[in-house]
């Protein structure tokens, strides 16, 4: 069994990063892997909520199924969301709350990925 | 003795990446290490398109890689799910689905993230170009 860290860093629906990400998330449990989550740069935009889109997978909702895949580990740069100047809009609409995310520091970052075996990148 | 899996997320057309991934794997079999499998999943499927063509002085990666398994026995696969709806399909989905013509041959192989996750219990490293 490895200990994986996956970073989300792209925008839900810029291109097709987050959903590959998700999927190899999600594929990485089934198969007897532990998981963790980071979401950080433009990544934090996937933990505001969006309404269902005709033809597309709906982002929030296959997010908000990773704890019943058993990622409960989810982590959202502090920075990040600071960045991108959305904290109203995370206390309002937000995923956040949902995934029990915790709030972490760049320091806390590093120590994150010290605890893994592998970091993979989406 | 360290054992790696590679994991090719870029298209062949993101600047050095593939350039440094095929060094990085040429290093590592020089340095005497393993490289259980390079898997391809996301954009990383184009490089298995063998419908490209060469173009001038650049890198041509399909090469590389088909000397990677023709050299050094590595197993490279594709994720079947990420290359089909990117139009990267066998003989057998071609003819099952009337489309003309098949560009995914060996030295790649279809697997799905099951059988990545599966040969990483295997390997103590993995790396992401």
């Amino acid at each position: 069994m490895a200990k994986l860290l996956i970073r989300f860093t792209q925008s839900p629906f810029s291109n097709a990063k987050s959903q590959d990400g998700l999927d190899f998330a999600l594929a990485a449990t089934n198969y007897g892997h532990e998981v963790k989550v980071l979401f950080e740069n433009q990544g934090v935009l996937q933990l505001v909520k969006a309404t269902s889109t005709k033809g597309l997978k709906n982002h929030t909702k296959r997010l908000a199924s990773m704890p019943f895949f058993d990622i409960e580990e989810c982590f959202v740069c502090k920075a990040s969301a600071d960045t991108y100047d959305i904290d109203q809009v995370l206390a309002n609409t937000s995923l956040i709350d949902e995934l029990d995310c915790e709030w972490i520091t760049s320091e806390e970052k590093v120590a994150l990925i010290q605890s893994v075996d592998h970091v993979v990148t989406f | 003795m360290a054992e790696y899996s590679i994991l090719i997320t870029s298209s062949p057309f993101e600047g050095d990446t593939a350039l440094r991934a095929l060094a990085f794997i040429q290093g590592v079999i020089d340095n005497g290490d393993v490289v259980n499998n390079v898997f391809f999943y996301s954009e990383g499927v184009h490089h298995c398109n063998s419908l490209m063509l060469k173009t001038g002085d650049e890198l041509f990666a399909y090469d590389g890689w088909k000397a990677l398994a023709a050299d050094h026995n590595v197993n490279l696969m594709v994720c079947i799910t990420a290359a089909v709806k990117r139009g990267i399909v066998s003989e057998m989905e071609a003819k099952e689905n009337g489309i003309a013509q098949a560009n995914l041959t060996t030295p790649f192989e279809q697997a799905g993230l099951g059988e990545f996750f599966t040969a990483l219990h295997e390997c103590n490293r993995l790396v992401q170009f």
